[in-house]
């Protein structure tokens, strides 16, 4: 099978503006591979090569070594675009453009029909949930809603890979959950996704497989249950269980010589869950 | 999955330019277009306290209006142009464009056109507003002197002997005189090329702007080749002219900023239209083939800096 994204040896080493022909490596043969309809994560501190391998995979910049291709076609020519849908961190689309307006342009930028143009922007809008702020100029947008455009801008060609580079960045829980829930949505339609996030905890929850970039260079790489896992411990959780039971249960595991129970209590909700349980309640978007 | 991919789209460009246009209307640049009216209408008012004479207030009105337009459209085509693409980078929505399948020769030229758009509308507007303040007014002069003529008529032809009415004849004389300066085609060929040298300026904008380390440089440095395009062949003509002539380096040195500086002084028609003289043969095929020249030599040059460029 042709994989979506396939990326080999690349570097990438910028030339810096000064009389010393500095350079800075920003990516180092980094090789990866994200199979069709698949979420992969691309995690790693600021400043340690994912945007730039993204913008190499999108041919915003060149390679300095090494090759990529999206489904099979080399990512340097225009038409392997066709089938990607980009959204960058922090993005700032026309302003003087409203939502139907930005997918409009979108759209005809990726080739579609206008007719097509007309039902898939009806169809995204209401996947994103702005339907009620399709006329409003994205000036008076907030930057959850902007997200939000701009991941349906991303996908109003119908691509087979979309690359979202810190997709949730500077929005607030509710917004993020709504971009999250989004990404699920993405691997029902078996599109892939390339996700570049500091959020881990959501990048947890939504990747099949996760690459921990690092110096420019890959450390660590493998499906997220593998990477996750800690063999040589065991979780057991109960529910509704008496002190009496729990006291049994110690005293069963003090009999096995080398066994120990490292951590005993109650379970903890994420300041995240907790957040999202107590602002549940819907409100329309309103500008931060 | 989109449709097939084309390696070249006219209507791919076209939507940028649309857009471009939209971007400029929304930005309210069309305001200028008011003071363009309120300068014309400044002229019409005003130069009936300096002249009395008929066809030299048209004349001045001319004068006036096409050195507003030039002005307006010379700065309009480097500051709107200076902002278009370092706009869409610093703002990263050219990487939104460029994610999509259009190759960067499109997005240029989309960018361009619009820009032009842009200018071609203002330039329309402004010709309509000026052949109507241009027709009023000299519907009312001629008006006032057709009163005139016939009070000098009716005298001439209740004097009791035939006499000769001097003014009367000199009234003719300004009355044609008149007809001659209001809308014409020729005042068309001055716009021409005023929108020609826009359109030039317009590209050596982008090109520059595509490697500029600021919109301040860009805007800077069009107006350095401006200047230099419209002195240009004035202080070349009077070197090559003078007694000591030149040396072989300093005619090289010379014929190389006259070709990469367009001569401005070629676009420069309004001065002999407004004078009331016959432009010369094959003129329009002539600005039009410079023009269009250094366009696709701007535009080229601008292509192949931001090729590569890294976004």
């Amino acid at each position: 099978m042709v994989p979506a994204v396939d990326i080999k040896g690349l570097t990438k080493v910028f030339k810096l503006p000064s009389l010393k022909r500095e350079q800075v490596v920003a990516v180092k043969n980094l090789s990866l591979q994200v199979a069709p309809g698949e979420i992969y994560g691309l995690i790693g501190p600021n400043g340690s090569g994912k945007s730039t391998t993204m913008k190499v995979l999108l041919g915003l910049i060149s390679a300095t070594e090494g090759s990529t291709a999206i489904f099979g076609q080399d990512s340097r020519k225009v038409g392997s675009r066709a089938e990607v849908g980009f959204l960058p961190e922090n993005p700032y689309f026309y302003k003087f453009l409203s939502a139907q307006e930005t997918l409009h342009f979108y759209g005809r930028l990726g080739g579609l029909p206008k007719k097509e143009i007309k039902e898939r922007s009806k169809e995204l809008l209401a996947l994103v949930d702005l339907e009620h702020a399709r006329d409003r100029r994205l000036s008076g947008y907030s930057k959850g809603m902007l997200q939000r455009i701009g991941l349906a801008q991303a996908l109003i060609q119908r691509p087979r890979l979309v690359v979202l580079d810190e997709p949730t960045a500077g929005v607030d829980p509710a917004g993020s959950r709504k971009i999250r829930d989004l990404i699920l949505k993405l691997r029902e339609e078996e599109i892939s996704v390339i996700l570049s996030s500091h959020l881990l905890e959501q990048v947890q929850e939504v990747c099949d497989r996760v690459g921990i970039i690092f110096h420019g260079k890959l450390c660590r790489e493998g499906p997220m249950e593998e990477l996750m896992a800690i063999e040589d411990q065991t979780e057991i959780l109960l529910d509704k269980a008496s002190p009496e039971l729990v006291e049994k249960v110690k005293a069963l595991v003090a009999e096995h010589e080398g066994t120990s129970i490292i951590r005993s209590g109650h379970p903890r909700t994420t300041l995240e869950r907790l957040f999202l349980e107590e602002t549940s309640s819907d409100s329309p978007d309103t500008q931060s | 999955m989109g449709a097939p991919h084309q390696a070249f789209s006219p209507a791919r460009i076209w939507v940028i330019a649309r857009t471009t246009l939209t971007q400029l209307i929304r930005m309210r640049v069309f305001y200028f277009l008011l003071i363009f009216s309120a300068i014309i209408l400044a002229a019409t008012l005003m130069i009936q306290n300096f002249t009395q004479d008929p066809t030299r207030q048209l004349k001045v009105m001319k004068d006036m209006s096409f050195f507003a337009m030039s002005i307006f459209c010379t700065i309009f085509a480097i500051v709107a142009t200076a902002n278009l693409i370092p706009k869409d980078i610093e703002d990263r929505t050219l990487y939104t464009i460029l994610a999509k399948p259009v190759p960067r020769l499109e997005y240029l030229l989309g960018k361009y056109l619009g820009g032009m758009l842009v200018i071609f509308v203002s330039v329309t507007v402004m010709t309509v507003l000026l052949s109507a303040f241009l027709y009023m007014r000299q519907e009312a002069l001629l008006s006032e002197l057709q009163e005139y003529m016939q009070v000098a008529e009716q005298e001439v032809e209740q004097a009791p002997i035939a006499v000769e009415n001097e003014g009367l004849d000199l009234a003719r004389v300004e009355a044609s005189s008149l007809r001659a300066q209001g809308p014409s085609w020729s005042l068309l060929a001055a716009v021409v090329a005023i929108s020609l040298q826009a359109m030039v300026l317009g590209a050596i904008t982008l090109c520059v702007s595509t490697f500029a380390s600021s919109g301040l440089f860009t805007v800077v440095v069009a107006f350095v080749f401006f200047f230099v395009g419209y002195i240009e062949p004035v202080v070349v003509e009077s070197w090559r002219s003078s007694p000591e002539g030149i040396s072989g380096i300093s005619n090289a040195l010379i014929t190389s900023v006259g070709i990469i500086f367009p001569n401005f002084q070629s676009f420069n028609l309004v001065d002999g239209i407004v004078a009331g003289e016959t432009l010369p043969s094959g003129w329009l095929g002539r600005i039009t083939g410079l023009a269009l020249g250094y366009i696709v030599a701007y535009l080229v040059a601008a292509y192949l800096f931001f090729a590569d460029k890294e976004l």
